[in-house]
This record gives structure tokens, C-alpha cells and sequence, in this order.
């Protein structure tokens, strides 16, 4: 009897299982749809329950299926449109704001945005995937190689953090606009319950804080590898080589012809970034202009605007620790001062000169200049702020002295130690080669060096070489910045999930103690989508105060601040270039931190303000 | 319209669908947040609700028992009460601090891992020995058998390995790449130039080359594949992750140049793979001979030696029984005046790692003192909203407990007794996940044969099985520091006047 009446529950329990299941599936999806604007939300609710209105006062009582169906799909494509019609007026908006061409938070973007073929379902490698390429027609291979990022808007990409927030406070107008929120009431409200709604936003000062300084951290690398490359620069490497230090261009005689070819040729690519082929299968090249390497007379003699370099990375010991600490400190070595400040666009602080053509001191001191950052980091050494011109420190067990500071801050060269590439160095330091060559183009545009390096990447014949544009090569740095801004993301994602808990938290107990007050806002003929949008605003500006007192906080204490971290182009590790950096809160890491704000908000505030909106108004005032 | 026209006016052309892949990723997104909440839930929240449910059980055992125990009994009842009032609330408390905890004991783990990682060590030392001041090292093949000799000749028995060859190896990096010009990751990949034997030794453990983390079963598997190895200089052993990126298996043969040695071309066999997802699973390893004897015939062809030939040579590495004899060592390496040119130095793995992880110590010190303080104040915010919340409620409870006889003490245990409940359920539940999950997993895994070396990374000291209760307790008695203060003062007349 027992065992039947248990088999006869079974469906019923697994129908409640099912239905608790689907529930949840409701709340998650109520929950990332109330991240898109209100104001679009609100227009479609009327697709999802016919009896709700939003425009009208009432909705008609007796309507045939194909009308209420017709209405569903009006509502829905109301919805759709303001939705739309919000994004395009943001972006273009955007568009208009006199902010950078690059924006701190495009790498996000592009990486949640690939192409469709990025995604794999073509193939699980490279070859794979070109093999099913080759059968599709170029449209369809335009469509699964074409990463969506490259069709949308530069804006949407760029600074989409801006472009949300547009979004959301172009939403809040359309809201004014579409009729009476009782906001007067709910913001009262804000002050009455001011012990819980101050605890609710000090938590969200708190993790907005510390979301805007970490942000800042890496706007603060991101920063120092947007700024290190001249754009018209070619940067030469040995082939194979990722990185300056493992680079062997050999010597002088070896690169001398690198800066006299004259590149005629220019590669054709895709919006992908791919070779584009032609129909036998090689590469497509087309005849262009030649592009030199530019010059300039020096002492009646033209010289060609090409610097030769040896780039050291050196295991310093750190002087005055126990037990024994070691740092990486960056040297490069030159073969010409004057070219080489010439190419990357350097000058020095006043008080200050470039190491003599012997670069050697009286008692075999080695003449250097130093970067604004390594300047710091040597200076805690010997108690100073920062080493001056003239001060001395040991390296490779040799006596340094300082005749220069660069005026390089906000890029990689302000951690480096500049000196002549001398014999002396070669012993101590392992390397007599060249490692690295960088070569101003003739016309100075980032297309000009781009076009060079390929040519000197796969036309040169005289010796194997990797060439980037020089802004290219320091974009390839970013890995670590990459990685650390996943890691940002992740960490306050995770404590996010506290602020918006604590915010559901507040705003439940907040209608809960306001039932009766909903009851009498309906009678006096607010409707319900009004009293959604109050209560959701309540939570919003909870949030939007939490986290602009945190986007300020971080802002006093952080920006400017220095911080060491280090640049690499993956692996991390002594192949990387250790750097100084500045802690730079910029208008987009503010805003960045504002757009976090609001979703928490968004997310903390639409389950409980839907709930209150579902409440009947005889059940509210009983 | 001719085609170029029609293209110009939007016509033409495929169908621009970006707005459909916008909507599918979003969707996709979606279904992600919507299966990681779920798990969450689903696994932590009935263990959450069942210990309170079944704590609560066990009071009504002790309800009926002579004061003060009976007394306390049905405070602690009154306790389960208020936290079974409004589930929903309770719940959403309980999994911000389940996840936060968690964040917390990740970040402490990362932390405690790289101070554990540079920390100095008396016992036995894994030593490197390089070049002083330059890197890449790249030092003389010849200072291996000096180095050799130091340790057998010149150290005190009492400081030498117990097997000086067991406890030996050297490095050589080779770069290589399939297709040279073409950079890529399909196209390139990284050797480590060794002698087998220092893999049977144990000297590649630190590299995810051990008993412990291949399992008996996994370690007698590269045992054969190393006799493979030993029988050919031409067979290597890839990575399992590498091996896929290049599309690449087991028994394939290869062509690659050196990237880093000009005009090296090696032709090898792949006779095995390295685990997945462990220290070695992107990397190779080919024998050092091989690369000699590659340097050998560039002699022979060019009539000179290969530029690298006298710095191929990058590491050295000692497995030394103490922290004297390493400091013995050193001492002797610095003063031989063989190793001068280049120079070297000897330094202890940890100091090694220490000087790699020197640019991050600002991070790793704001991880330290400003992340993981950052989410305690967030847990005790959030505990103490959902306390204050709850005492305002039920002031009216509260001054029904006074006019019954409870003294405000007794009324402010009772609401600090609720937050640190909550607490240390979610300090605990959470780090005794983080503690056994990777054990569990790695267990169940190991059994169908797989084996996951990322799981082993994830395993915790034993210490968070009591950080995370104690953090609840301390989280719960800051968090209702205020509520219960106000709780206790509730005023009976105030309150009742407001009823009346």
C-alpha cells in the first residue's frame, strides 16, 4: 500500500521539482533582464501578460486570440526598438565625446565579441578550420571569419562602458517621459530608512573602491604600453624572437643594409587580420610607393634615423637586504645617443646630458641615464626618493653614475637604464650582439611602419628578421595587463554577489514593510509598471551614491600613485620587461565603476521592486 | 543599381547578422550565470537548511530540561525561529558570504602559496646555479662537469647530496618551430634540453613530474617512456596540451628549426606525452646530447663552432641536504675561479622565485591588505543589513522577550547568536568546499583514469577547515555589533505605545 502510494506521488513530486527548477530558470533569466534598459523592458512586458499596459490606462477586457496576439508582437517590437533606438543614440552620442581613438576596456569587448569561427565550431585547430573555410563561398567566409567586434560601431567596442551608461541614463529619460514615477515618495523613503540604505551603500562604496582601483592599476599598464611606440617606428627583432631579450641581430655589419631597403611592396589582409590569398594559393601582394627610412644631417653628414640597441635584463642584487634579495632592472645600451633619442622621441630633464661617445667617467665609472621610474626604484637603495644627476649605484658589480633623467614617465623607457654600448658591459652582462634595431619611416605614420616591418618580416632576403610597428610590439606586451583585468573582473564579480544580495536584501525588507503603502500608491492610480520603476530607482540611487562616494574614494586615494608590476607578452617571468607604473584613475575607469554600480543596483533592485509590483491592491491594504 | 552602387547603399553584399551574434553570445552568457547560480544552490543551500533544520530538532530535545538549560534552550529555539522567518532573506545572506568566503580563501590561498613558494628553508635545497647577472643564463657546457667536480672533490662529505648524479641536472631552452617565419602557436613550441635520468631521478618533480601527482600508475607510464627515450637521441616527449595545439600525436615524426640555435634543424619522433594541465603540458622535452651533437655536425658542415656552442648551457640544478651546505657551496662556487667568465651565481629555488615575483610584491601586498580586508567589511556589512533589518521587524518580539522575564543580554545573545549561526555556516560550508572539492574531484578522476593537474593546484592547507568558522564567528559578532546593541535597549513602553 505504502509502495503505491509512493509510486502515485512520484510524478506529482517530480512535477513540483520541475516547476521549483523552472522557477529558478525564471528568476535568473528576470535577473539578466534587468540589465537592459527599463524603459525597453517595460514596453515588452505587455508580449509577456496581455492584461498589463503601459502606454494606455487600461487594456481592452475582450480581445480574440489573433488580436492579443498581434498585440503581444507589437509590444515585443516596441521594446525591441527602444532598445535599439537607445543604443544608437548612446553610440553616436559617444561617438561625439572627445575621448581617445583606444579605450582602457576594448581588450573585453573584443574577447567576449570574436568571430563566430573563434567560438569552434568549424574545427578544433587552425588547420581544421581553414580546411572547412575552403569550401564555403566568401560570404560565408566573411561571416565566420569577420569577428563581430570589427562590424559594430568603434564606440560600442572602444569605450562601451560609456556607451551603456548612456544607454541606462538615456532609459531613465524615456521613463520621465512616458508618465508619473512616485519618485518624491521613494526617495523620502531613502532618508526615513537611512541606518539600512547607508549600510547598503557603504557596501557598495566599498567594492566599488576597490573595483576602480584595480581598474586604475591596469589603465596604469595599459597606459605604459599605449605610450611607448612612436607610431611611424619599425621595430626589429631576430626571427623567432617574441621578445628584445631573446633577440640576436648579430653585429653592425649584419643590420647596417636593414635601414637602406626601400619596402615596394604591401601585403593585402582581412578584417581578420588573416593573409589574404590568391587564386594559385600565395600570399597577395601589391606594388605600393617605395617607403624609406628617414634621415637627417648631423655634422654636414646625412644619417639615417635607425637606432641599434642591446637590451639587458639584469639580476641586480638589492643592496642592504638579509637574506639577499634580487631584482630585474632593464639596460640598454646604445650604439648612438643621439639617434636613438631621436627615434624614440626622447629628452631629458633639465640639469641633465647624454652619455659621452666614450661612456665612461673619470675612474672607470659607466656614464648612464635613467628613467623616471627605475630613478625611484634605485633611489630606495640608498634612502633618497630618487637618484639625481650625478648620484652613483652599483650594478654587475661596477660603479654607475647618473648624467641624465629621462623624460620618458608613462612608458616602458622610465624603467630602463640607458648607457654606450661599450666591451665592458659585454662580459658581465653575456651579450655582445645587437638585439634590437628601431627605425624611424619616411613618411611617420603607423600604416608606413607597418607596411616596412612586413616587408622586412617576409621580403627581406639578406638575414631572417621579425619586425613590428613599433606601437604593434608594445600592444603585444599586454598580456599580463590582460591577465590581471580577468582576474579584477573575477575577483569583483564575486563580491558584487555581495553588495546586490545585500541591496535584495534591503529593498525586500523594505516593500515588506511597505505593503500597505504599494496598496494606497495604486489607489491613488499609480499603475503597477510605476510602482516597478520606483522601487527600482529607490535601489539605484542607494547604488549610484554607494558607488560614486567609492568611484571619489579611490580616486583621492589612488590616482597618481606609482606601483612596479611587469609587461610581458605571456608567460610572465624574467622574459617580460619589469616596469614602474602610475596608478591612473581616468574618466573611463570611473565611469567603468559607475556602470558596475548601476548593475549591481539593477540586479540587487528588480526581483524585490517586481515583487512589489505583483502585489494586489486588496491583498496590500488588508 | 549596379553592384558597387547597391553595396554603397546598404543593399548588397552578405546580411549583416551582428546584432543576432550580439544576442546569441548575451543568451549564452546568460545560460552560464544561470548554470553557475544553480550549482551554487542547488549543492550548498539544502546543506545550509538542513544542519539549521536539523540543530533545531536536536534543541527540542533540551526544551523541556530544568532552567538556566531549558531556558537557553528555548532562546536558542527562538533563534532557528527568526533565521526559518523569512527563508529567502536567510538564504540570500547565507551565499553572499559563501561566496565571498570563497573569494577570500582563493585570494589566502594564492597568497599563502607564493609566501610559502619564496620562503627560505632550512632542510633539503633545491639550488640553481646561473649566470650572476645576465638572462637568459647561458653559460659553458663545461661548467656542468666543473660543478660536478666542486661537489664531489672540493665539498665536506658531511654537506654533499647523498647521490651527487641523482641530484644533478642541467637546462638547456630550445625554441623550435615547425614552420620558421611563421609565428604561431600551432607552428611553435619550447624544449627542455636534458638527460632522462634526472626525470627518473626525481629532479623534475617541482615541474609536476612525480609519484604524488601522476599516481603509481601515471609515474610507471613515464618510466616506459622514458626508456623509449633513452633508446633514440631523436625521440622527444610533448605536452598533451601541446601536442593538440599543434595537432600533433603521439608516434608522429618531426621537422623543426631552432629559433633561439641559427640554423639548427632537428628531425625527431614524439614517443609520449606529459599529463594535461600540468607544469609540463605546453612544454617538450628533447635530450641534451641530441642538441651536442646537433652543435657537433654545424662543426663539421661550417668548419666552425655554432655561435651558441660555448653558452648552451642555461641552468644548472642541485638538489643540496641543507641549508649549510648550500651556503658551502655558494662559498666555494664564488671563490673557484673557474666560473668567471661568465660569472655565476648560486641561489636557493625559493630566492629564485622571490626575485621572479619581486615586481608583483605591490600586488601581491594589496591582495594582502586591501582585497581580502575589502571583503571581510563587505561580509560584515552584509550580515549586519540583514540583522538590523530583522531586529527592526520584530521590536515588538523583542519587547514581549523583556516583559517575559529575558534580560537585554539574553536579548542580545539571541540576535548576535543569528548572524554568527549564519556566519559560520557560510564561512565554513564555503571553505570546506574549497578544501574538499579539488580532493573529490581529483579522487573521482584519478579513478576513470584521468588526470586533472590543475586539481592538485587547488588543494588547500588544512588550516582553512578552521579559518572559515572562525572567520564566520568573527564576521557575524562585527556584523550584529550594532542590531543587537539596539535590540537589547528596545524600550517595552515605546514599543507598546506604538501598538496601542
Amino acid at each position: 500500500m505504502f509502495l503505491v502510494r509512493f509510486l502515485l506521488a512520484v510524478p506529482r513530486r517530480l512535477w513540483n521539482a520541475a516547476k521549483r527548477v523552472f522557477s529558478a530558470v525564471g528568476t535568473v533569466f528576470v535577473l539578466g533582464l534587468s540589465l537592459l534598459p527599463l524603459s525597453a523592458l517595460l514596453l515588452a512586458f505587455p508580449a509577456f501578460s496581455s492584461q498589463e499596459t503601459v502606454l494606455t490606462d487600461a487594456a481592452p477586457e475582450r480581445q480574440s486570440w489573433l488580436r492579443r496576439t498581434a498585440r503581444r508582437i507589437a509590444s515585443l517590437a516596441l521594446g525591441l526598438t527602444v532598445l535599439l533606438g537607445l543604443t544608437a543614440v548612446s553610440v553616436e552620442i559617444v561617438t561625439r565625446l572627445p575621448l581617445p581613438e583606444r579605450g582602457s576596456f576594448a581588450v573585453v569587448a573584443r574577447t567576449l565579441l570574436p568571430s563566430p569561427s573563434g567560438l569552434k565550431p568549424l574545427g578544433e585547430n587552425e588547420a581544421e578550420v581553414a580546411a572547412k573555410l575552403a569550401t564555403m563561398t566568401p560570404d560565408e567566409r566573411a561571416f565566420w571569419t569577420t569577428p563581430l567586434h570589427a562590424k559594430l560601431p568603434a564606440a560600442m567596442v572602444q569605450h562601451w562602458p560609456f556607451v551603456i551608461l548612456g544607454v541606462y541614463l538615456l532609459d531613465l529619460g524615456v521613463l520621465v517621459l512616458m508618465g508619473n514615477v512616485p519618485l518624491a515618495y521613494n526617495l523620502r523613503n531613502v532618508r526615513v530608512r537611512w541606518k539600512t540604505n547607508l549600510m547598503t551603500g557603504v557596501s557598495f562604496t566599498a567594492v566599488i573602491a576597490l573595483l576602480v582601483f584595480l581598474l586604475a592599476f591596469v589603465n596604469g599598464m595599459n597606459n605604459l604600453t599605449e605610450n611607448s611606440g612612436v607610431p611611424g617606428n619599425v621595430f626589429v627583432l631576430s626571427d623567432g624572437s617574441t621578445d628584445e631579450i631573446f633577440s640576436n641581430l648579430g653585429y653592425s655589419s649584419e643590420i647596417d643594409n636593414v635601414p637602406r631597403v626601400a619596402a615596394d611592396e604591401e601585403q593585402r589582409f582581412d578584417d581578420a587580420g588573416r593573409a589574404v590569398l590568391r587564386d594559385d594559393g600565395a600570399e597577395d601582394w601589391r606594388a605600393v610607393a617605395p617607403l624609406r627610412i628617414r634621415s637627417f644631417t648631423r655634422d654636414g653628414k646625412s644619417v639615417v634615423l635607425a637606432s641599434k640597441e642591446t637590451f639587458y635584463t639584469i639580476n641586480m642584487p638589492v643592496p642592504n637586504t638579509e637574506p639577499l634579495r634580487r631584482r630585474f632592472v632593464q639596460l640598454r645600451t646604445l650604439d648612438d645617443a643621439d639617434i636613438a633619442a631621436r627615434v624614440h622621441n626622447i629628452e631629458l630633464l633639465p640639469g641633465g646630458r647624454w652619455f659621452s661617445p666614450v661612456g665612461v667617467a673619470s675612474g672607470t665609472r659607466i656614464e648612464c641615464v635613467l628613467g623616471d621610474g627605475i630613478a625611484g626604484t634605485l633611489g630606495e637603495d640608498s634612502g633618497k626618493k630618487k637618484l639625481a644627476v650625478n648620484d652613483e649605484f652599483r650594478l654587475g658589480e661596477m660603479t654607475w653614475v647618473v648624467v641624465g633623467i629621462m623624460k620618458a614617465e608613462g612608458t616602458t623607457f622610465g624603467s630602463e637604464i640607458w648607457a654606450k654600448r661599450m666591451e665592458l658591459l659585454w662580459k658581465p652582462f653575456g651579450k655582445q650582439n645587437f638585439t634590437t634595431m628601431v627605425m624611424r619611416t619616411e613618411a611617420d605614420t603607423r600604416e608606413a611602419s607597418r607596411v616596412y616591418a612586413n616587408y622586412l618580416s617576409k621580403k627581406y632576403t639578406q638575414q631572417k628578421l621579425r619586425a613590428f610597428s613599433e606601437p604593434d610590439y608594445y600592444a603585444e606586451l599586454t598580456k599580463t595587463n590582460n591577465l590581471f583585468l580577468t582576474a579584477i573582473i573575477l575577483v569583483c564579480v564575486v563580491m558584487a554577489i555581495g553588495g546586490v544580495f545585500g541591496m535584495m536584501t534591503t529593498m525586500f525588507a523594505s516593500i515588506a514593510q511597505r505593503i500597505k503603502d504599494i496598496g494606497v500608491l495604486r489607489l491613488l492610480g499609480f499603475k503597477r509598471w510605476q510602482v516597478t520603476v520606483s522601487f527600482l530607482l529607490e535601489s539605484l540611487a542607494v547604488a549610484a551614491l554607494g558607488g560614486a562616494l567609492g568611484v571619489a574614494a579611490a580616486w583621492l586615494l589612488a590616482d597618481g600613485r606609482e606601483s612596479t608590476s611587469m609587461l610581458s607578452s605571456g608567460g610572465g617571468g624574467p622574459g617580460g620587461k619589469s616596469v614602474a607604473l602610475r596608478i591612473d584613475v581616468s574618466a573611463e575607469v570611473a565611469a567603468m565603476g559607475m556602470l558596475f554600480t548601476l548593475v549591481m543596483g539593477r540586479l540587487g533592485g528588480l526581483v524585490p521592486a517586481l515583487s512589489a509590483m505583483r502585489m494586489k491592491i486588496l491583498d496590500s491594504l488588508r | 543599381m549596379t553592384p558597387d552602387a547597391s553595396a554603397m547603399a546598404g543593399f548588397g553584399g552578405p546580411p549583416d547578422l551582428s546584432l543576432m551574434q550580439v544576442a546569441t553570445y548575451g543568451f549564452l552568457f546568460m545560460i552560464l550565470v544561470l548554470f553557475l547560480l544553480t550549482l551554487l544552490a542547488t549543492v550548498s543551500l539544502p546543506v545550509f537548511f538542513g544542519a539549521l533544520s536539523a540543530m533545531n530538532f536536536g534543541l527540542k530535545f533540551t526544551n523541556a530540561l530544568p532552567d538556566p538549560i531549558g531556558k537557553w534552550s528555548r532562546l536558542a529555539g527562538l533563534v532557528f525561529r527568526s533565521l526559518r522567518r523569512n527563508l529567502l532573506r536567510t538564504a540570500l545572506t547565507y551565499i553572499a558570504l559563501f561566496v565571498l568566503t570563497g573569494m577570500l580563501t582563493f585570494i589566502y590561498g594564492i597568497v599563502s602559496f607564493l609566501g610559502n613558494f619564496t620562503a627560505d628553508k632550512e632542510k633539503e635545497q633545491l639550488i640553481l646555479i646561473t649566470e650572476k647577472f645576465g638572462i637568459p643564463s647561458m653559460m659553458k657546457p663545461g661548467y656542468a662537469g666543473e660543478m660536478k667536480r666542486i661537489l664531489r672533490e672540493q665539498l665536506p662529505k658531511e654537506y654533499q647530496p647523498a647521490d651527487i648524479d641523482k641530484s644533478f641536472m642541467t637546462w638547456s631552452f630550445v625554441g623550435a618551430s615547425l614552420q620558421p617565419g611563421k609565428q604561431s602557436p600551432e607552428n611553435n613550441f619550447f624544449l627542455f634540453a636534458l638527460d632522462p635520468d634526472s626525470v627518473t631521478s626525481g629532479m623534475m618533480a617541482e615541474q609536476g613530474l612525480n609519484k604524488d601527482d601522476l599516481g603509481d600508475e601515471g609515474w610507471a607510464d613515464l618510466m616506459k617512456v622514458l626508456e623509449v627515450v633513452k633508446q633514440d637521441k631523436r625521440h622527444i616527449v610533448v605536452g598533451e596540451d601541446r601536442l593538440k595545439v599543434m595537432n600533433k600525436r603521439i608516434g608522429d615524426a618531426l621537422r623543426f628549426t631552432s629559433t633561439n640555435y641559427k640554423e639548427l634543424e632537428f628531425d625527431c619522433t614524439i614517443v609520449g606525452a606529459f599529463p594535461s594541465g600540468g607544469r609540463m603540458g605546453n612544454a617538450a622535452a628533447m635530450r641534451y646530447d641530441y642538441l651536442l651533437s646537433m652543435m657537433d655536425d654545424y662543426k663539421q658542415k661550417k668548419g666552425a663552432d655554432h655561435p651558441l656552442a660555448s653558452s648552451c648551457l642555461n641552468l644548472i640544478w642541485v638538489r643540496m641536504p641543507s641549508k649549510a651546505s648550500f651556503e658551502r657551496l655558494s662559498a666555494i662556487v664564488g671563490d673557484a675561479g673557474t666560473f668567471n667568465n661568465p660569472a655565476v651565481k648560486v641561489e636557493t629555488f625559493s630566492a629564485f622565485a622571490a626575485s621572479v615575483f619581486e615586481p608583483f610584491k605591490r600586488i601581491i601586498w594589496g591582495m594582502k591588505w586591501i582585497i581580502m580586508p575589502a571583503i571581510v567589511v563587505i561580509m560584515c556589512l552584509v550580515i549586519g543589513i540583514t540583522i538590523t533589518i530583522g531586529v527592526r521587524e520584530r521590536r515588538g518580539e523583542m519587547a514581549v522577550l523583556k516583559v517575559l522575564g529575558f534580560q537585554p543580554a539574553q536579548v542580545q545573545v539571541m540576535v548576535v547568536s543569528e548572524s554568527v549561526l549564519i556566519g559560520i555556516y557560510g564561512g565554513m560550508l564555503s571553505t570546506w568546499t574549497v578544501y574538499f572539492l579539488p580532493r573529490v574531484l581529483d579522487a573521482v578522476t584519478q579513478e576513470f583514469g584521468v588526470k586533472i593537474a590543475l586539481l592538485k593546484l587547488l588543494t588547500m592547507s588544512e588550516w582553512i577547515l578552521l579559518y572559515g568558522p572562525v572567520l564566520g564567528v568573527v564576521v557575524g559578532l562585527v556584523g550584529s555589533l550594532l542590531p543587537s546593541r539596539s535590540a537589547s535597549t528596545v524600550k517595552v513602553s515605546e514599543v507598546f505605545a506604538q501598538v496601542a
